[in-house]
């Protein structure tokens, strides 16, 4: 009798693992054979799904086939989605960690990820076409080797600077800017290096540095973009803070708190067509007088940031914006955004934010492009959006190419360029205000082989002013601008 | 193919599993087995499998030729020919580039070779070669007529890429005929699962977790010890959670492979240490090598030299780099202080004294393992042991700390012997005459949810969020 049972005990177990492992084979088979093939997209993690793998001699001797169907495995895996969230959310479990840890962190590796041009790397260094050149310049050549009326201290910078630094080129034109050309820049009156700092009342904290070298690399990444405008082109450029750094000024209760040496410098050396914004010197002011600009939960800045912002930015292209309230509004709340999601805070999770959804004020018709003429229209406010991360509403989130074009015939027959990560994503309502066509490009998804260069693409969509609107993880991140360059 | 793959999860095991239960004839059980192990091998990295069918064959005719002959000389000339085939196949693609390279620069020259692509499991499976040839000769095992038998032993899929080390005697019964029966495919699977659980979701999550401290250079006293620790743990869970899923799969297929594992972290001594770590490579070391050198039946000196041989050697087998020699010879040294200077200290000194003593040694030891230069193997224990000289915090340690810890504490109390705890708890139940009637379901619930949880986690591991970064 006792041994009668024991069996019986002995085989509990083992029939639980037939069970798991007849499970597995049916997940495994289902998965193999009767899964669709078709191109999915997973909007979580704005990416292509994996493609069932096809049994090749070569690739499975190279290891390709074994690659992708461990790849196409884990992508199609029934129910991943849900399990992914579980997974995240498992992983939150315990967490006795406090927004001011992640933030701290996350200050830590701003330096880190400054941009860092590698000198042997030609293809970081544009230089701007000769044709549609924008306006002439006085200068900025800064530091000429030999200029006799420079000051003492530009001469030591000069002599500081290595040779091979590269210098903006800003070719001369045949014809005059429509807009009055910027004075001679006095580079002199600004460091060899180029930081951004956080005054926390007793101390400067230096958050972000970089060398002139690397600001001229980008000038004159600038210089060529702009380069392929039509002479009223511009070429407008601002840096947004991470919220996290943001609210932190909150602490210090002083809108100079954070001071950026960046977008003077960069306004200062580049082309007549090249403005410069300081997000942080539009928007800390109001922070500090109350306003919503910057999300709690969330990495981003509000609506209502983004709008503050882009009535500078679209100034410098000569176009104005009407009140934020003319613009259609639905309003999300509570609001719960990654920093949230990442901290599992108690405390952000008291004071959640709220998204006010905008909607342009004209109809739209919205493309996102796979290809030169491949593209799949999607809806300008995806209600759908990823509820873990609903600030991908706009748009579904930052794609390579997304076209946004007014359908109501709009006759104002203009196109802008936005080159931007998420932090872009909410000016398109704006935008469409002064442009018929606005073209939202993330470097970070293009593909150059299926959609051509960026300069093919300037001109074929016969782009007149261009909008860089990055992070300031983009913006120091080495990546971000080599991309661009690439993909040029 | 790994363990801890979906492949491996949902289409390999079950399907290989099924067949060799379903399947009672001996001779096709074997084949369906070296059919399955030669494509385990073959996955993703074919060409490879070149080398073993090579190092097979030779210790197969040497083999035979040492059962064959009685001439003690032949013997020993097919042993030697077996032994220094196997291991130079080793030597070459794993140390050639390094001995060329360090022998290039201190000869002043430029030259520099470059490193061969590592076959995956050649440390393991030339040690295994190399018993069967050496215990054949000893006349500890038998000789295996059918090449294609052999060569199962060699690629036995559970056992190939990281071990256990399994003696040619120790399965030799197995290869010719085996049971399955329900209780060893129960065993099998829960062993397997909390294998995998072990990897997937206590190694994996240290391995992140230790990604986010920074560099050797920049680390404080508490990122520093917290690094060393992460990574002890994580290389324990690895390698212990893949021992245990290839003890695990050999019973499901009929084999019962040494315990690789057996709690190292409560040892009271390093030489207890390296008893309960790595069990089979020691149990090789201590077979192969220590004791054809004499063992400790020679004089104190000849017993020292025999020590950093043997250590030497451990060290070396992790890895072709001088880290890997250092942290073998650091074992070696403190193991021949334990029994001889430090002898009759350690006699006296209370337990929990010496438990710690050897936790800190052998996290120091993990630091020169971990890091490849010199350099950070310097800059990382300076922070551990020179606070003054360090930041005593910084912000990644403590993000690191407070964000994980649940699997801080899962990681301490999963290296206690817990299944051996469990065991004695339902011995003295039993013993007592009370039923243990929930034991079995509870295990059968236990391997489910581990299974589950791990393929949860390998699915989301597919996730590639870039929280911060896409934006």
């Amino acid at each position: 009798m006792a041994k009668k049972h024991r069996k019986k005990k002995n085989r509990i177990l083992a029939v639980t693992a037939g069970a798991v492992l007849l499970l597995l084979l049916l997940i495994g088979v289902y998965e193999l054979l009767l899964t669709s093939d078709e191109d999915a997209f997973s909007a979580q993690e704005n990416r292509m799904l994996a493609q069932r793998p096809i049994l090749s001699g070569k690739g499975f001797l190279y290891g390709t086939f074994t690659d992708g169907l461990e790849k196409y495995l884990a992508d199609r895996f029934p129910g991943r989605a849900w399990i992914i969230n579980f997974d995240r959310d498992l992983r939150q479990v315990g967490s006795l960690a406090s927004w001011e840890d992640f933030a701290q962190v996350a200050e830590e590796n701003v330096p880190d990820m400054a941009f860092v041009p590698e000198t042997e790397d030609e293809d970081v260094v544009v230089t701007p076409r000769p044709t549609r050149t924008p306006a002439p310049t006085a200068e900025p050549t800064p530091e000429p080797t030999s200029t006799p009326e420079k000051t003492d201290a530009t001469a030591a910078a000069a002599v500081e600077t290595p040779k091979e630094t590269p210098q903006p080129t800003a070719t001369p034109a045949p014809t005059a800017s429509p807009r009055p050309t910027k004075a001679a820049a006095d580079v002199s009156s600004f460091p060899r290096e180029l930081s951004s700092y956080l005054l926390d009342g007793k101390s400067r904290k230096q958050v972000t540095m970089k060398t002139r070298t690397e600001i001229y690399r980008l000038c004159s990444l600038f210089d060529a973009y702009a380069s392929l405008l039509p002479e009223d082109g511009t070429f407008v450029m601002t840096i947004v803070p991470s919220s996290y750094r943001a609210n932190k000024l909150l602490t210090f209760a002083d809108p100079k708190a954070m001071t950026s040496e960046f977008e003077p410098f960069i306004h200062a050396v580049t082309a007549n067509n090249v403005a410069a914004e300081s997000t942080g010197d539009i928007l800390f002011g109001p922070m500090m007088a109350g306003e919503y600009v910057f999300f709690r939960t969330d990495i981003h800045w509000t609506p209502w940031g983004a709008y503050k912002v882009m009535t500078k930015l679209m100034a410098h292209a000569g176009q104005t914006l009407p009140d934020y309230d003319a613009f259609p509004k639905e309003q999300e709340a509570p609001f719960l955004g990654t920093i949230y999601r990442n901290t599992r805070n108690k405390q952000l999770e008291k004071t959640p934010d709220t998204l006010d959804i905008l909607s342009p004020r004209h109809p739209v018709t919205v493309r996102r492009y796979t290809g030169r003429d491949a593209y799949v229209e999607v809806p300008f406010i995806d209600k759908a959006a990823d509820p873990q991360d609903r600030y991908t509403v706009y748009l579904g989130g930052p794609k390579a190419w997304t076209v946004v074009e007014r359908a109501d015939g709009g006759s104002i027959e203009k196109s802008c360029l936005v080159i931007t990560d998420s932090f872009g994503l909410c000016t398109a309502p704006f935008l469409t205000e002064a442009y018929d066509r606005v073209i939202l490009y993330d470097p970070r998804y293009y593909d150059k082989k299926a959609m051509g260069t960026l300069s093919e693409q300037i001109e074929a969509y016969n782009i007149k002013d261009i909008y860089l609107i990055v992070g300031e993880l983009h913006a120091f991140d080495d990546s971000y601008f080599k991309l661009c360059s690439k993909q040029f | 193919m790994v363990f801890s793959s979906l492949t491996f999860l949902c289409l390999f095991l079950p399907i290989v599993v099924g067949l060799h239960t379903f399947i009672k004839n001996g001779p096709v059980r074997n084949a369906i087995l070296l059919v399955a192990s030669l494509l385990f091998y073959a996955w993703g990295e074919p060409v490879w499998i070149v080398a073993m069918l090579f190092a097979t064959a030779v210790n197969y005719v040497c083999a035979r030729i040492i059962d064959q002959t009685k001439s003690p000389g032949r013997r020993k000339l097919a042993l030697v020919v077996g032994v220094i085939i196997s291991l130079s196949a080793l030597l070459y693609f794993k140390y050639a580039a390094f001995l060329v390279n360090n022998l290039s620069a201190l000869f002043g020259s430029t030259f520099r070779m470059a490193q061969p692509k590592l076959p995956i499991g050649i440390s393991f499976y030339t040690f295994q070669i190399i018993t069967y040839t050496v215990d054949v000769y000893r006349g500890d095992a038998p000789l295996q007529k059918n090449p294609l038998w052999l060569l199962l032993y060699v690629s036995l899929f559970p056992q190939l890429i990281a071990g256990p080390i399994v003696r040619y005697s120790d399965v030799a019964d197995s290869m010719e005929e085996r049971k399955v029966t329900p209780t060893a495919i129960g065993e099998g699977f829960f062993r397997f699962s909390l294998g995998l659980g072990k990897k997937v979701l206590l190694a994996n999550i240290c391995g992140e977790v230790l990604e986010s401290l920074p560099a050797a250079a920049d680390l404080s006293f508490f990122s520093g010890w917290l690094a060393a620790i992460l990574f002890q743990l994580q290389l324990y869970f690895d390698f212990s959670g893949y021992s245990e899923m290839a003890i695990g799969l050999g019973r499901m297929v009929g084999f019962k492979f040494p315990e690789n594992f057996d709690a190292p972290f409560i040892s009271q001594s390093i030489s207890e240490f390296w008893q309960r770590w790595h069990i089979s490579l020691g149990t090789f070391f201590r077979e192969y090598v220590y004791i054809p050198l004499g063992g400790n039946r020679v004089s104190r000196g000849r017993w020292v030299l025999n020590m950093a041989v043997v250590w030497g050697l451990t060290g070396i087998w992790h890895g072709a780099n001088w880290n890997y020699l250092l942290w073998g010879l650091y074992f070696g040294f403190l193991i021949v202080l334990e029994r001889t200077l430090l002898k009759d200290i350690l006699k006296r000194t209370p337990s929990f004294l010496k438990h710690l003593g050897t936790v800190l040694l052998t996290v120091v030891g993990m630091v020169i393992f971990r890091n490849e230069s010199f350099a950070d193997i310097g800059c990382q224990l300076r922070s551990m042991l020179a606070p003054w000289r360090v930041a005593l915090s910084d912000p990644y340690a403590v993000y690191a700390v407070k964000s994980n810890p649940l699997l801080l504490l899962a990681c301490v109390i999963c290296s206690f012997p817990l299944r051996k705890m469990a065991a004695a708890w339902f011995a003295r139940r039993k013993a007592e005459g009370k039923r243990n009637a929930f034991r079995p379901y509870g295990r059968a619930l236990l391997s489910a949810v581990i299974l589950g949880l791990s393929l949860l986690f390998l699915v989301g591991q597919s996730f590639n969020p870039f929280l911060y970064f896409r934006f």
